[in-house]
């Protein structure tokens, strides 16, 4: 009886097999999940690796700082070499004091892993020697 | 239903693709742990290197500091000796008793002007070894480092 009524129904595109592909848009979509994942995990682990080194820089620091507070604090002069020696392993290191009557302010700064500048600083009981 | 399987054509394409595919995937994993084994290393280092300074500072205020086979202190009766054993952990230990693991990862660590110079080594696989040298400031370390 609907002999002479078209088929309405939109047919997928089939190929040989009779089975129906992958378009574009899927192959795109599951390539760019697979490129966020990726650059995802580079990106994080290239962080820890930065983390790592910034956590030795900062030792580093700690190291000096300790050094010119002990220093400080008795009132002795540090050994030019031990600074320069504990300076040159830190990149970019700078030492600044700061004498406020009985209190001394150390502050070392350096550049970060990431470029970007790190400070450390120490208030000590104790004149600069 | 009629299923058709794979041409011979198809499959070796597939191989070819898994293939190719397969190095780059190994190395991508490869890069990823050697990043995260690198930087948790570094934090690893960083920790010893913070015990290992206390424990110095504490010994060079108590005690005075001997040249001889690796770093030493004398602290009244007691003989303090810093020693690296077979599983690369660097011990404190005292005649007096008492033995306490400060660092892991430690090759080396031997007077140097002015302080002591702390080496850790990190052996990823064969042939890729990293190393990282502190130096560790130590009032009254023996004049001329090492003897």
């Amino acid at each position: 009886m609907n002999r002479a009524m078209p088929n309405t129904v939109p047919r997928e595109p089939q190929g040989r097999s009779g089975r129906r592909g992958v378009t574009l848009v899927e192959l795109m979509i599951v390539v760019a999940i697979l490129g966020i994942s990726v650059s995802g995990a580079l990106a994080g682990t290239h962080r820890v690796r930065q983390l790592g080194v910034a956590e030795l820089n900062r030792e580093r620091a700690t190291l000096l700082l300790d050094y010119h507070a002990g220093h400080v604090a008795a009132g002795t002069a540090p050994d030019a070499h031990v600074v320069e020696r504990l300076r040159s392993e830190l990149p970019g290191a700078d030492l600044k004091t700061d004498v406020q009557g009985d209190l001394t302010t150390l502050r070392v700064s350096w550049r970060d892993p990431t470029g970007g500048p790190a400070t450390l600083a120490l208030v000590v009981f104790g004149g600069a020697p | 239903m009629r299923r058709r399987g794979f041409t011979l054509v198809e499959l070796a394409v597939c191989l070819s693709l898994l293939g190719l595919v397969t190095p780059l995937i190994y190395a991508f994993g490869r890069s990823v742990e050697d990043r995260l084994s690198i930087g948790l290393w570094h934090l690893d280092v960083a920790d010893g290197v913070r015990d290992v300074a206390d424990a110095l500072r504490e010994d060079a205020r108590g005690g005075t500091a001997v040249a001889g086979q690796g770093v030493g202190f004398v602290r009244g009766d007691c003989a303090v000796v810093y020693q690296v054993d077979d599983a690369e952990v660097l011990v404190r230990r005292s005649s007096c008793g008492g033995e306490l693991g400060l660092s892991r990862g430690v090759s080396a660590m031997v007077w140097t002007a002015g302080g002591v110079e702390l080496t850790h080594t990190f052996r990823q696989r064969p042939g890729a070894t990293l190393e990282t040298v502190f130096f560790i400031p130590v009032d009254g370390a023996p004049a001329g480092g090492a003897p």
